[in-house]
C-alpha cells in the first residue's frame, strides 16, 4: 500500500514538474509582445506594474481554465464551488493565495522580467527546503535523516544552478541597475511557494484534490484585482495604470499565452495538489524541484533558443537530482503515515 | 436546522470524516453507502472509488486510522480482490472536522 501511494504520488508530481518546467516558455514569451515588450526596455516602476498585471491576469485565467478544464472535466464542479463558498475550507486557499500569488507568483514574474526565465525557474528550487521546514512546523510532518541530507544536497544543487559568480557580477555591475529586484523576486518565489504548499495541504486535508486549485486561484484573482491593483493605481496614477491594463487586455496574443500558461503551470499546480497528500509536502516539492528545473531550462533552450546551457547548470541539476533521489528512497522509514495523528501507535 | 444547512455545504471528503465521527469505526463500503445516500450523490462505481481514495489519503495523513482489512464483496466495486479497510477517526481528524464545522 505504501509502495503504491508513493508510486502514484511520484507519478503525479513528475508530470506536474514537466508541465511546470514547460510553463516558463509562455511565461517568458508574454514579455515579447506589446505593450509588455516596451516595458522590458523601460525597466523600473513600469516593469513592476507590468509584472503585477501579468500575475493578476494569470490568476484570472487559471481560475477560469481550471474550473472548466480540470474540476468540471473530472466531475467535481460542485465540489469546487463548495470548497470556494464554505469559508472554513476556503480560508486556507485564501492564505495560500497570498503566499503563492502575491509573494511567489509576483516574485517569479519579477525575476523573469528583471533577470530571465532561466534564473526564475532555478531559484524557485529552494522552495523544497522552505516547504519541508514549514511542513515540519505546521503539520509535524516527519523529517527523517535521509530527508534532511537530501534537502541539503538539493539546496547545494540549487545554488550551483544559480551560478554564484554570475549573481555577483550582475549585482556589482552598475549598468544593470534594478537587477537586485529580480533576485529579490527569486527569493520571494522560493519562500512563497514553499509556505503556500503547506497551507494548500491544510485545505486539501478536508477537500477533494481535484477541486482545490479553483478556490486557490479565485482568491488570488480577488487579491490582485480588488486590493493590490487599486492600491498600486492610487500610488502610480489611475490613468497610467489602468490604460496599461487596458492595453495588455486588448492584445489577443497575451490571452493565447496566458491560456498556455494555465494549461501548463495551472494544471501542474493541480497535479501537485493530487500528489502532496500521497507523498507529503517536503518530499513532493523536492521531487518537483529536481525535475522541473532541468525541464524548464531544456524547454527554454528548445523553444526559445536564446539560452546557453552552462557547466554550472549541468553540475547543479545533477547534484539536485541526486539530492532528490536520496529523499525519495527513504520511503521505508516513513512507515504508516506522513504525520503524527495525535495518537499513540 | 442551521447545523444541517451547514453540513450540506461542507465538501464530500469532510462528510466522510463526519460519518466516522458520528457512527464510529466503519468499513469502507459502509461509509461510502452512508455518505453517498446523505449527499444524494449517484452511487456509481466512480464515486465509490473516489470515497475509497479519500479514506486512503486521510489514513496516510493521520486523520483516520485503519484498524482492520478484508476483501470487499466483488459485486460492490465490480472488480475482484479489492481490499477494503475498517477505519476510525483520529484526534487529528476530529480537530480538522471541528474546524470545518465552525
Amino acid at each position: 500500500m505504501i509502495s503504491n501511494r508513493y508510486k502514484w504520488g511520484f507519478f503525479w508530481i513528475v508530470w506536474a514538474s514537466i508541465l511546470w518546467g514547460f510553463s516558463y516558455v509562455p511565461q517568458e514569451l508574454v514579455w515579447w509582445f506589446d505593450p509588455l515588450a516596451g516595458l522590458w526596455e523601460a525597466g523600473g516602476t513600469e516593469l513592476i506594474e507590468g509584472s503585477m498585471i501579468v500575475a493578476a491576469m494569470q490568476a484570472l485565467m487559471f481560475a477560469i481554465v481550471l474550473f472548466l478544464l480540470w474540476s468540471t472535466v473530472n466531475g467535481k464542479p460542485k465540489e469546487a464551488v463548495k470548497n470556494l463558498v464554505h469559508f472554513p475550507v476556503s480560508k486556507w486557499f485564501l492564505v495560500s493565495a497570498f503566499w503563492g500569488g502575491l509573494l511567489a507568483m509576483f516574485g517569479s514574474t519579477l525575476a523573469t522580467a528583471f533577470i530571465g526565465a532561466d534564473f526564475s525557474s532555478a531559484i524557485a528550487l529552494l522552495s523544497g527546503v522552505t516547504g519541508a521546514l514549514y511542513a515540519r512546523v505546521l503539520f509535524k510532518e516527519k523529517l527523517t535523516k535521509k530527508l534532511i541530507v537530501g534537502l541539503i544536497i538539493t539546496t547545494i544543487g540549487g545554488i550551483l544552478i544559480c551560478d554564484p559568480s554570475a549573481i555577483m557580477d550582475n549585482i556589482t555591475n552598475p549598468a544593470k541597475d534594478g537587477v537586485w529586484l529580480g533576485y529579490l523576486g527569486g527569493i520571494m518565489s522560493a519562500i512563497g511557494w514553499g509556505v503556500e504548499s503547506c497551507y494548500n495541504v491544510r485545505g486539501i486535508d478536508v477537500a477533494d484534490t481535484e477541486a482545490t486549485t479553483v478556490p486557490r486561484y479565485f482568491w488570488e484573482m480577488i487579491l490582485w484585482f480588488v486590493i493590490v491593483m487599486p492600491l498600486t493605481a492610487a500610488i502610480v496614477g489611475w490613468g497610467d495604470f489602468y490604460s496599461l491594463l487596458g492595453e495588455v487586455m486588448s492584445n489577443p496574443n497575451v490571452y493565447g499565452l496566458l491560456i498556455f500558461t494555465a494549461l501548463s503551470l495551472g494544471v501542474a499546480d493541480s497535479l501537485l495538489h493530487k500528489g502532496f497528500p500521497l507523498m507529503g509536502v517536503g518530499r513532493g516539492l523536492a521531487v518537483d524541484n529536481a525535475v522541473y528545473v532541468p525541464a524548464a531550462l531544456i524547454s527554454l533552450w528548445v523553444f526559445l533558443k536564446d539560452y546557453d546551457i552552462s557547466i554550472w547548470l549541468i553540475a547543479g541539476a545533477v547534484v539536485a537530482i541526486i539530492g532528490t533521489f536520496v529523499m525519495y528512497w527513504e520511503k521505508e522509514e516513513v512507515q504508516d503515515g506522513l504525520r503524527d495523528s495525535g495518537e499513540d501507535d | 436546522m442551521i447545523e444541517m444547512a451547514k453540513i450540506d455545504r461542507i465538501p464530500l471528503k469532510s462528510r466522510v470524516l463526519l460519518s466516522l465521527r458520528d457512527d464510529g469505526e466503519q468499513w469502507t463500503t459502509d461509509v461510502t453507502d452512508k455518505v453517498l445516500a446523505a449527499t444524494n450523490t449517484n452511487p456509481s462505481n466512480r464515486w465509490k472509488w473516489v470515497i475509497r481514495f479519500y479514506l486512503l489519503e486521510m489514513d496516510i495523513n493521520g486523520m483516520v486510522r485503519m484498524v482492520d482489512e478484508r476483501i470487499a464483496d466483488e459485486a460492490y466495486y465490480a472488480q475482484a480482490d479489492v481490499v477494503e479497510s475498517k477505519y476510525k477517526i483520529t484526534k487529528l481528524g476530529l480537530e480538522r472536522l471541528e474546524a470545518v464545522l465552525k
